[in-house]
């Protein structure tokens, strides 16, 4: 499937795979099932640890995936920064600080818009003004509108704007575009990515689940609406398992109600036995018998 | 635990240990919105309920769009810095550091160094949390085709993308000790409120804190530490003696030819079960041998190996950080003792530590023993003499452990039979003679009764 997203920017720093982009990372939730995890701090409400934003932090199972899809290619973030900085055109300086003070701009009338009006609020209330002949005022934060002189215009004119400085979560136009081919190797995965692949292709929401005990948590839907189904742990074709280890699993998983799920792929020899093209993977799930 | 989940539960900050932790799981964007419209509220909302799974209906559908689509108003936030608190930091990633001439607001309280000049030198996790937060406006520093272009004077705005870029990967470069895990560690402690500062062990063995606590005066002199009790227990040293509570200890020989407890008179059950117990057990009282003291440009030729067996500890499992319990008299120049250690891991790269591996680490703590207000033995056998906390990281996903060194064989059960007796009457002290250990069991069944 593709999209005007497509194919999007990995950003390989310190051999972690993050995604910045807000879009994408809604984006790749949606249609390619891939939540990752968000580590960032929200400003809005900074002092919590419930609901985190970008960066998202792809596992580099996810980030496999997506490259083998075609639908990203994984870049180094920290050499692309680099060249920009030292090499950057001044037409292409020129247009990223010109964008960056026109959302300043956007973003202190905003404000001075939101005191005029408590201001107005404040004297009505006193008695000491008309009501306004406009309508209802519009409170919803101006920043998400699109970026263009007339966004600025829409806005009440003050004659001392106030303009504040702004943090882009990107460095978008500073960097070069992203059909820009790169060199950079598929992501190096763990010896469960089979698995992995298998119930991500059966349409599983996949996140990592060590704070469960387990190495993936398996979500029948967007974990943002659902609970998780399975505890799932990878494993090679002919590991030998302790049988403690699944009835630990077994255990852990009855006690929350969820699936222990055991899983690997065949080897090659036990493939072509088979007739198979492709290594088959296989998974069992254990449950308490309760007898 | 899946019918708790569905349960409405109220978060509140300061909840007692073993509530649902919200952050656990995903959770609903949408109610991020409640809060959001109304900062000054500060309130967190309920947790949502989630449905078993997917059944294809179109209200299912939308419910699931309307919380994508809160998510993503959430995370589409742009950080803006408001004139009066519009904060300059300058990158230098020769250093990873960062300066800021003009500090201003509450952060600079429990963060940053200040140098000669009065400038203000941040650590990259503090940077990158204060830009997170839309704190500070980083630059990046500034290059001769800057020159000219109106805006740049300070140097072109970092964007947060730029800055995870920058910070981590010039730290790699520079082969410092910050990683994704133990900034995530940070940010996640701080968005608590605690202040976290970097241990002297951050990047070296450390000199550890063998000075930091004062021990009880020993009682039992045979074990030092958790591998000195290892060492001996196969070296043959099979028994310890109990210098100070011992009354009579049998020679050498007589303990290894004839049984355990002679027949004989006994007063008490103490002397029965001291000659019982045999198998050597950590003493967490005693100090531990200090491991040679390493400098800190020679820790990189230490192998694993031979950091385990001086002692010192492997770099996974170290203190990265230390962690204090905000109060309005913390200091940032004297900080004193910590609330917390805590050493991170990445739990991708690391396996399960070695008994040496935890050993050390938890040896680089200070001694801490129970407080005496703690009476009950599980209590002060979770407390531990000394503790640290792991953080344990998978991929973005932190989970903490305290680990405690217990005092297992400080906790003597026998001692509480002999109470028992004493006041029960005369009964127990006629029969308490050498007739093994069925007395003992019934002993000691009264005595948790006490």
């Amino acid at each position: 499937m593709a999209s005007k997203f497509e194919p999007f920017h990995i950003s390989l720093v310190a051999n972690r795979y993050f995604i910045h982009d807000v879009d994408v990372i809604t984006y790749i939730r949606r249609e390619h099932h891939i939540c990752g995890v968000l580590l960032g701090s929200i400003p809005q409400i900074p002092q919590q640890n419930v609901f985190l934003g970008a960066p998202l932090e792809l596992m580099p199972e996810e980030a496999r995936l997506l490259f083998e899809k075609g639908a990203a290619v994984v870049v180094d973030d920290l050499s692309l920064h680099k060249d920009a900085i030292a090499f950057l055109p001044h037409h292409v300086k020129h247009d990223y600080l010109r964008d960056l003070r026109d959302q300043g701009m956007i973003a202190g009338r905003g404000v001075q818009k939101r005191t005029e009006e408590r201001k107005h609020k404040a004297l009505e209330r006193l008695g000491l003004q008309d009501p306004p002949t406009s309508g209802p005022c519009d409170t919803t934060a101006p920043k998400e509108e699109p970026l263009s002189n007339n966004a600025i215009d829409s806005l009440p004119y003050f004659d001392a704007p106030l303009v504040y400085n702004v943090t882009p979560p990107l460095s978008g136009r500073i960097l070069p575009p992203t059909d820009q081919p790169t060199e950079l190797k598929p992501p190096k995965v763990p010896f469960s990515y089979p698995l992995y692949e298998f119930l991500h292709a059966k349409g599983y929401f996949i996140s990592p689940g060590l704070r469960f005990g387990c190495q993936y948590l398996v979500y029948p839907g967007d974990p943002l609406r659902f609970h998780s189904h399975f505890l799932a742990v990878g494993g090679a074709w002919d590991e030998e398992m302790d049988l403690l280890d699944i009835v630990g699993g077994g255990r852990l998983g009855t006690g929350v109600k969820k699936g222990f799920l055991i899983g690997g792929a065949e080897t090659e020899e036990q493939a072509c036995k088979g007739h198979a093209s492709t290594p088959d993977v296989r998974v069992f799930c254990v449950e308490w018998g309760g007898m | 635990m899946a019918d708790a989940d569905e349960d409405v539960v109220v978060f509140s900050g300061q909840g007692p240990p073993g509530e649902i932790d919200l952050s656990d799981e995903t959770q609903d964007f949408r109610f991020l919105q409640n809060f959001s419209q109304d900062p000054d509220q500060g309130k967190i909302p309920k947790r949502g309920v989630k449905d078993f799974e997917p059944h294809g209906t179109s209200y299912q559908e939308s419910v699931l769009a309307a919380s994508r689509q809160a998510m993503h108003n959430a995370l589409n936030c742009t950080r803006t810095h408001a004139p009066k608190s519009h904060i300059i930091g300058y990158y230098h990633p020769e250093t990873n550091l960062t300066r800021v001439s003009v500090p201003k607001g509450p952060h600079f309280k429990n963060m940053g160094k200040a140098d000669r000049s009065g400038h203000i030198w941040l650590l990259p996790e503090e940077a990158l949390y204060l830009i997170e937060r839309g704190n500070l406006d980083m630059r990046w520093p500034k290059t001769e085709h800057d020159e000219g272009v109106p805006g740049a004077e300070d140097g072109l705005p970092m964007s947060l993308q730029g800055a995870y870029a920058a910070i981590f990967g010039f730290e790699e470069e520079l082969g410092g000790a910050l990683t994704l895990e133990r900034y995530l560690v940070y940010a996640g402690l701080k968005r608590c409120g605690f202040a976290v500062i970097r241990a002297d062990s951050w990047d070296c063995p450390g000199e550890g804190e063998f000075g930091g606590g004062v021990y009880d005066p020993p009682t039992d002199a045979w074990s030092s530490g958790l591998l000195g009790m290892f060492t001996r227990l196969f070296s043959g040293l099979w028994w310890g003696k109990n210098s100070a509570h011992a009354h009579w200890t049998p020679s050498t020989s007589a303990r290894k030819l004839g049984p355990l407890v002679k027949p004989g008179l006994y007063r008490s059950y103490n002397d029965i079960y001291r000659l019982l117990s045999v198998i050597p057990a950590h003493d967490p009282t005693i100090a531990p041998p200090r491991p040679k003291p390493v400098a800190k440009s020679d820790s990189s030729s230490i192998t694993d190996g031979e950091a385990s067996r001086t002692g010192t500890t492997d770099p996974p499992f170290r203190v990265a950080y230390h962690i204090y319990k905000p109060t309005p008299s913390f200091k940032k120049s004297a900080p004193g003792p910590p609330d917390f250690r805590i050493a991170v891991v990445n739990a991708r790269e690391t396996t399960l530590p070695t008994l040496p591996q935890i050993a050390a680490l938890v040896e680089s703590t200070p001694y801490c023993p129970p407080p005496a207000s703690m009476h009950q033995s599980n209590q002060k056998l979770r407390y531990g003499y000394r503790n640290v906390v792991l953080a344990i990281v998978d991929n973005g996903v932190v989970s903490y452990m305290r680990i405690g060194d217990a005092g297992f064989a400080q906790e003597r059960l026998f001692e509480r039979f002999d109470a028992v007796k004493a006041g029960g009457g005369g009964r127990g002290n006629k029969r308490g003679g050498g007739r093994g250990g069925g007395r003992g069991g019934r002993g000691r069944g009264r005595g948790r009764g006490r």
